[in-house]
């Protein structure tokens, strides 16, 4: 059983198995009551997951619209919006009628040009002023083309929420990988493609569909270049939530990858005081492969299994 | 009572719907006699095809649905040996599953490329414009009559809309065909089909500044048609809606500035004049 909540629609879902467990894994539930009772608590309390989805069902407020046997057969719910829901007030709009009582969720209760809350934990950290202003680049993060860096990493890479998949939801559906914004078929292979304008294509001898090497000090992935005039020379494209499928083990973890998961290349570090990356922009540099070469070093990788539709999947890695 | 396809391109932006609702229809559903079922990948009735115009910071991308065009004079249907292929009262072209041999003639003949081979069944297939669903077979509860890639456009009778010739008159009055010059007569229109454009920003080196309200003209030097647009905020201009094939004289006006003529610029492509220099005059 789960809940969904998005703002429009509240959804219980009963959620039924889709596929037998495969060799010994485990459920969510059944990994916690295995940890539980191994620390000497039973999770269960003596019921089934049955009998406790029952319970859920009962206290969601589901249960005031429709039985537990109509919610069996249906497997789900929308949950009606609230009759008087327009009598709601929207957003902001208590603080804009009477912002004195009304207060928003700052020291002032105001909106703060000047973060006093900010300041005054943190002074002026440049990184975090309390004044919001741009700044090319600071102590924990330099992914900006005017820093040092650049010389050796000189194009800016956007790392978008794809179009055609959500994260990496959706990236192995084969009537989506047809569209070619959303893999590049190269030698019976959907790679992730990387967007790069003309210029920069052409003054690193790359063409369109061909394999590229996307890389920094971090990581390395491999992608096919979608030559476009839709990025600015200077920046190139690649989307984030492509399915690993290394090529290369290495110091780094992942030395290669063949997928394109441009996670392997974007920045870690949060910035200072505030739990916040800023992955979906950062300097990489991008060059040409050999492909053939890199099948010959890495005759494993290059040639496993593959499902005709979906590229590497469950057979490629489970022997047996 | 001719069925028509009218498409317009200035709403479509390309969600790709029509074509994955295509597939959703007619892989792995046998719609005998109407169509066998279309492999898993590699087939696209209804396809979407892509086309990026002009040059970094003047592009516009079109997305462009194509299908089966169901001419009136449908140089598939006379190539076929086996008179497998035929069109209907209501002016949809079939291929019976059951008569194709495979000769792969049709595919040769269609100009539009959109007849597909089956390598498996050995037939050639295309899009039926689900004319099982408009003759009531295979529908839904409460689904409509109409092409699934129809039902499934999000922009509600805009993007793409399916019905009697007689009723869309009016539409197609606005709208055009793919290659008229195919004399097949195709009984799907479009609206917006890409006109090339003229593009490019006007600055002041001296000043470091765009220049705004400059007039551009283009004359197209063999019919002396003139086109004209006027620099915007940010010193840049678009001459829409050209013609193909041209050769244009651009000129650029201001009452401040010394005129700059650009003579002969062709329209073989849109095209993206880049940052254009006024000079004032003293």
């Amino acid at each position: 059983m789960a809940d969904s909540g998005n703002g429009q629609f509240a959804v219980l879902h009963y959620w039924r198995r889709c596929i037998d467990p495969i060799g010994e894994s485990k459920s969510d539930v059944e990994i916690i009551e295995e940890v539980a009772r191994r620390l000497g608590y039973d999770f269960t309390q003596g019921k089934t997951h049955d009998e406790w989805a029952r319970i859920a069902f009962e206290n969601s407020g589901v249960a005031e619209y429709i039985s537990w046997e109509q919610f069996l057969e249906k497997k789900y719910f929308v949950v009606p919006p609230d009759p008087k829901w327009k009598e709601f007030p929207l957003g902001m709009r208590p603080f804009y009628e009477n912002p004195e009582k009304e207060k928003l969720h700052t020291k002032s209760g105001k909106i703060e040009f000047f973060a006093q809350w900010l300041y005054e934990n943190f002074g002026n950290d440049p990184e975090r002023p309390p004044v919001a202003h741009y700044i090319p680049y600071g102590k924990t993060w330099q992914e900006s083309r005017f820093h040092e860096k650049a010389k050796k990493y000189p194009l800016l890479d956007m790392s978008n929420h794809q179009r055609w998949r959500e994260h990496a939801n959706q990236d192995d559906s084969m009537w989506l990988q047809e569209i070619p914004t959303h893999k590049m078929w190269v030698d019976g292979y959907p790679y992730q493609p990387m967007w790069i304008h003309p210029v920069d294509a052409g003054k690193r001898g790359i063409k369109h569909g061909d394999i590229v090497k996307v890389y920094n000090d971090r990581g390395a992935i491999l992608c096919a270049a979608y030559v476009t005039e839709r990025v600015r020379p200077g920046t190139v494209y690649v989307d984030h939530g492509a399915r690993l499928d290394p090529v290369e083990l290495g110091p780094r973890g992942i030395e290669l990858d063949r997928g394109g998961a441009i996670n392997l290349v974007c920045p870690k570090e949060n910035t200072t005081h505030i739990p916040l990356m800023v992955v979906s922009a950062f300097l990489v540099e991008v060059e040409k492969v050999n492909i053939e070469e890199l099948k010959k070093r890495y005759p494993g990788a290059f040639q496993r299994k593959l499902n005709p539709h979906i590229g590497p999947s469950y057979e490629s890695w489970v022997v047996g | 009572m001719v069925k028509v396809w009218v498409i317009n391109l200035d709403r479509c932006n390309g969600c790709y719907n029509c074509q994955l609702a295509c597939k959703d229809e007619h892989v792995e559903n046998d719609w005998t006699p109407y169509a066998k079922s279309q492999p898993d990948t590699g087939q696209f009735w209804m396809k979407i095809v892509e086309m990026e115009r002009g040059s970094i910071p003047k592009v516009k991308v079109t997305y462009l649905p194509l299908l089966c065009q169901h001419c009136d004079n449908a140089p598939c249907i006379p190539v076929c040996p086996t008179k497998a292929i035929y069109k209907r009262a209501d002016g949809l072209v079939l291929t019976d599953p059951a008569k194709c041999i495979g000769c792969r003639a049709c595919l040769d003949a269609c100009p539009y490329g959109v007849i597909y081979f089956n390598d498996s069944l050995k037939i050639a297939q295309k899009c039926t414009g689900c004319a099982h669903l408009l003759d009531g077979v295979g529908l839904g509860e409460g689904q409509p009559r109409k092409p699934r890639c129809v039902d499934s456009c999000p922009h509600e009778g805009q993007a793409m809309i399916f019905g009697e010739y007689e009723e869309l008159k009016d539409l197609i009055a606005k709208a055009e065909v793919l290659h008229p010059e195919y004399g097949t007569k195709p009984r799907v229109y479009y609206i917006g089909l890409p006109k090339p454009f003229i593009a490019g920003e006007v600055y002041d080196p001296e000043e470091d500044e765009v220049v705004e309200g400059a007039t551009v003209t283009a004359v197209d030097l063999s019919s002396g048609r003139t086109y004209s647009a006027t620099t915007d905020e940010f010193g840049d201009f678009w001459l829409k809606n050209l013609e193909w094939n041209k050769v244009y004289q651009v000129s650029i006006e201001h009452p401040k500035y010394l005129t700059k003529i650009i003579g002969a610029v062709s329209t073989t492509k849109d095209i993206n004049l880049g940052s254009i220099p006024l000079y004032k005059k003293t």
